[in-house]
């Protein structure tokens, strides 16, 4: 049995249906982003259900995230998602938001919770709160460095989960970019998202998915393994739902070899690995904040140690 | 249990001395100001331990009110720094506290029970559960997103869990203001001071300073098959600064808590005239009056804004030559584009 976990996202059920999960431990469904995208599991209860009978059949452990920033007039809709996910007996939650976090709280406890990084966690005071909450496993917010991370992770006795690989979000809108730049007026948004969108400007280049603007890099991890594990990190996100097809599966089986090599105390050499991640990445490659640097920067080992 | 007030409280900006003060004198019932490297702006507007004092000399000989906003979201390290800080504020005679992070703020309401403490725009505080959440952790009120509309900003005031702050001179950014680490990606450098202090210069959250880049212009573009085509023509993202008018008249008749003026940032000229604009809207209000239907007020109104946009430009120009381009550290092999 690994002495870690490696896990990722995906949003619908044809996309489960077609990623290749066989790298990993375990699966957050459902797009935490927009509750107007018909396929979004976190909306369709058949659909959920298959999602989570196919992982089940692969010996997965299985996740359901949470809308991200509920109005009012999205309670309602928090609560129903709770429900299906007590009914459907998932492994655990994961919320972005302080007041579904108090729902289910008060009204499944026998939900397992885990908070996402667009709660946006920064501190160990905090993540002390939260465990009264109920939660079990967090992600801070991705402004955290690693030595920030592993001291909550540490003082806290909770668990951190890290990006390791893949695009980070940075930012949620109130309304979808696209639909307003393409002037789609239709209620169906026809998978706008799920298309290549990107925002050039002369500093920077960013990913578009509508409500959410992302890294126009990839964070990749690979090379500092050996200090994530030092540290005592053990749950890992890629994060590709934002990609081609091929991308978690790919991505994926590189971090499962490189995990268990690094973590079973066999030679581990990154740059095995590192040529065909910049590849894949079809950008360049960056650390995001653990190194205490802006988040589109990339830091070398060589530079750490 | 909340303090409930007998009247909306119009709370304004004090980026200076100079401005706090200005702004009493021109109507606001209280000011909030930032101590330097705790709050969401840059040094530049935040004032001195000595100059905050100075500030609550004068508010409290004129029966005025003074807010800290230590609204960052702080490092793990620095808590007991911060909760010292407030300590010593309160010894100064600060009459209330603005905060964001929610152990934070359970740490001071624990801490110290009776100091009023206000729930940061930056908590992206959205709905009723979220007001609970808040009000379980000690906040007092809570100041609302400016995505919010009026029936949902009038559930919020009927649950009565925190009191309710509005935004009424602010701007909408591109994303909900707290959930933005856009500017950080771009350029942040992280330094501790010889205080024991960390700044995250770059990263609005954690510092204050936005370099602003949802305004510089983006191009909108697809890939498809290694090809990419640009949609429309370049545009920012959307950071627009409102002066809200015509809803004052429902706010004052809710009862709301408070009115916020935000802009440190701004002139003290103008400052002052903003909060002359809303303290004389206010009484009008509730005296009875509806003056936004009046062309005198509306010709006023209109030229406080082009005299801020105007000021806002040229800030803006400013954040984004001085952030300049990224300059990072040895990058592996390019692969694609960037």
């Amino acid at each position: 049995m690994a002495n870690f976990e490696l896990s990722t996202s995906v949003f619908t059920l044809s996309e489960i249906q077609r990623t290749d999960i066989s790298p990993f431990d375990s699966v957050y469904l459902g797009d935490p982003f927009c509750r107007d995208y018909s396929k979004n599991l976190g909306e369709n209860r058949e659909d959920l259900k298959k999602a989570v009978e196919l992982l089940r059949s692969n010996d997965k452990k299985v996740y359901v995230s949470s809308y991200s920033v509920p109005r009012n007039d999205d309670l309602d809709a928090a609560e129903r998602l709770l429900s299906w996910c007590e009914e459907l007996k998932v492994d655990a939650v994961e919320i972005h938001n302080f007041g579904t976090l108090r729902m289910a709280k008060n009204r499944h406890p026998g939900l397992k919770l885990f908070v996402g990084y667009l709660a946006n966690v920064y501190t160990e005071p905090t993540v002390m709160k939260l465990k009264v909450f109920g939660a079990s496993r967090i992600m801070g917010n991705y402004e955290l460095s690693m030595e920030e991370l592993e001291t909550i992770k540490n003082n806290c006795n909770i668990d951190v989960e890290l990006l390791i690989h893949g695009k980070m979000i940075l930012g949620i809108s109130e309304t979808c970019l696209l639909k307003r730049r393409l002037e789609h007026k239709e209620d169906d948004c026809m998978d706008l998202c799920r298309r290549d969108f990107h925002l050039v400007s002369s500093k920077m280049f960013l990913r578009t998915f509508g409500r959410v603007t992302m890294s126009g890099k990839d964070v990749c991890m690979i090379e500092h393994l050996p200090e994530v594990i030092r540290r005592g990190f053990k749950v890992f996100r890629i994060e590709s739902f934002a990609e081609n097809r091929d991308y978690a599966g790919n991505v994926g089986r590189i971090y499962r070899k490189a995990l268990e090599e690094a973590t079973g105390g066999k030679d581990f050499n990154p740059y095995n690995y590192l040529p065909e991640l910049q590849k894949i990445s079809r950008s360049n490659l960056c650390n995001g904040y653990y190194f205490a640097t802006s988040g589109q920067e990339y830091v070398t080992a060589g530079q750490r140690s | 249990m909340r303090r409930k007030r007998e009247k909306t409280e119009l709370l304004a900006p004090g980026g200076s001395y100079e401005m706090a003060r200005a702004a009493y004198d021109a109507g606001a019932d209280s000011v909030y100001v930032g101590p330097v490297g705790w709050s969401r702006r840059r040094s530049f507007y935040e004032l001195s331990d000595e100059d905050i004092k100075r500030v609550i000399d004068y508010a409290h000989e004129h029966g005025k009110l003074l807010r800290v906003a230590m609204n960052t979201l702080p490092s793990t390290w620095e808590i007991s720094k911060g909760l010292q800080k407030i300590e010593n504020f309160i010894k100064m005679g600060i009459d209330g506290i603005v905060l964001t992070d929610p152990g934070f703020i359970n740490r001071v309401h624990t801490n110290f029970p009776g100091l009023e403490i206000h729930a940061s725009v930056g908590c992206s505080a959205m709905n009723r559960e979220e007001f609970k959440f808040y009000a379980d952790m000690g906040i007092d009120v809570v100041t609302v997103p400016t995505e919010l509309n009026i029936k949902e900003l009038k559930q919020l005031q009927d649950d009565d869990a925190c009191g309710v702050e509005i935004l009424v001179h602010a701007n909408r950014d591109f994303t909900y203001l707290g959930r933005c680490t856009m500017s950080s990606y771009f350029k942040h450098v992280w330094k501790k001071a010889s205080d024991g202090k960390n700044h995250f210069h770059g990263s609005p959250n954690r510092g204050g300073l936005c370099w602003r880049v949802c305004k510089s212009q983006w191009c909108l573009t697809e890939k498809t098959n290694g090809r990419a085509s640009e949609f429309g023509s370049p545009e920012d993202l959307g950071n627009v600064a409102f002066f809200l008018f015509e809803e004052v008249p429902d706010y004052m008749k809710m009862k709301v808590d408070c009115l916020k003026i935000q802009g440190r940032e701004y002139t003290v000229p103008l400052v002052s005239d903003i909060v002359k604009f809303y303290r004389e809207l206010m009484d009008a209000c509730m005296e009875g009056q509806d003056p936004t239907s009046d062309p005198e007020w509306i010709k006023r109104r209109e030229a406080m804004i082009t005299r801020r946009d105007n000021e806002r430009d040229t800030k803006t120009k400013e954040l984004l030559n001085e952030c300049g381009e990224i300059k990072t550290t040895t990058e592996p092999v390019t692969v694609g584009e960037n």
